[in-house]
């Protein structure tokens, strides 16, 4: 019914098995973005392809709660403040190796190819965010069958300027995808 | 668990269940799409039905973790395009079973000739709906929504 779907850190690569850590850093700090690529196991295309995160679901071991990790990260992307503005962001401009343009900023939440999640934009199933095609997706949403397609996108965490709360915090990201058999 | 079945115009039939699908065993693209007359789709104790000659599309959507890799089907749906032949269509819900049935021509209801023109997209108590000019060439969507239990009907532009 589902086909298997494996993220990786190459083209074709290894599956990334554990959780991705996207590291520390003090207020103010952009934490390293992570390059996943992703393919799956079926015979013909995926469709639909979408992405949004949610409250961790696992074994917690945050500082505070899946709950609250979860709307601190949405705050920090609502946020209209340089000082207030971060958050859970995606670049999927792979054609032009992620440029800083396709990062989302405080003014710029929305960027072509790039998004922060926030409230209405990827804070949930029915506002998840589209695979671009610039990600080497076939087009929009769409993965193609086979064990390379190439299709990736960077993800990072942008810690607020002015967040003086430190701790651990932990969230989930989902991957919508349409199937026919 | 569930499954999909092909009904034929020569009375044949194609099933694929999950079970099959899994096991590269049934396959709605590879399996034959003329000459459809009807599509079926089940799932836990819903099921939804289209009937008239047309083409059909069948699609599940999946929701995986990327923190775990654990996946789930979120929703399963039959869909029809809406045709020039199509005249009209009727429902019929009865629990958690929802069947429409497209016909060619209007049909006269109870004695009252008149056809009402509705901006709802279906009404459910059975009364036959005109096929609206402006759906023609789009897509009847019937619709499972398997985490909240709940059946949806709708139309798209596209095929989904």
């Amino acid at each position: 019914m589902s086909v298997g779907i494996i993220f990786s850190t190459t083209n074709g690569g290894s599956a990334i098995t554990d959780d991705v850590d996207h590291g520390s850093g003090n207020n103010g700090t952009t934490l390293g973005a992570q390059l996943v690529y992703v393919r799956h196991t079926g015979v013909n295309s995926i469709t639909g392809v979408k992405f949004y995160i949610a409250a961790y679901d696992e074994s917690y071991s945050g500082d505070a709660s899946a709950i609250d990790d979860l709307a601190e990260l949405i705050a920090w992307g609502d946020d209209s403040t340089a000082l207030g503005f971060g958050g859970f962001q995606l670049n999927m401009n792979a054609a032009s190796s992620f440029p800083d343009a396709n990062w989302p900023t405080y003014s710029s939440k929305s960027p072509s190819y790039g998004a922060v999640c926030r409230t209405g934009v990827g804070d949930n199933s029915t506002n998840a965010i589209t695979l671009s095609s610039q990600s080497g997706a076939t087009s929009d949403g769409v993965i193609q069958a086979g064990t390379s397609p190439n299709v990736r996108f960077k993800c990072r965490i942008v810690i607020p300027s002015n967040e003086d709360t430190t701790g651990i915090r932990q969230f989930n990201q989902y991957m919508l995808y349409n199937y026919t058999s | 668990m569930g499954k999909w079945t092909k009904f034929y115009a020569n009375g044949s039939r194609y099933v694929g269940t999950d079970e099959e699908i899994a096991a590269q065993k049934a396959s709605w693209i590879n399996s034959p799409s003329q000459n459809i007359v009807a599509v079926e789709l089940e799932h836990n104790h819903c099921c939804l039905k289209i009937n008239g000659a047309g083409e059909y599309w069948q699609s599940d959507t999946f929701q995986l973790s990327m923190s775990t890799g654990k996946q789930k089907v979120v929703k399963r749906r039959i869909q029809r395009q809406m045709m020039n032949g199509d005249g009209a269509f009727s429902t019929d819900r009865r629990g958690d079973d929802l069947t429409v049935t497209f016909h060619s021509s209007y049909k006269v209801f109870g004695g009252d000739t008149s056809i009402k023109e509705r901006k709802e997209m279906m009404d459910f108590n059975g009364v036959w709906q005109p096929v609206r000019g402006e759906w023609r060439g789009k897509w009847l969507v019937l619709e499972y929504n398997v985490l909240e239990n709940r059946i949806n009907h709708y139309i798209s532009d596209v095929k989904i």
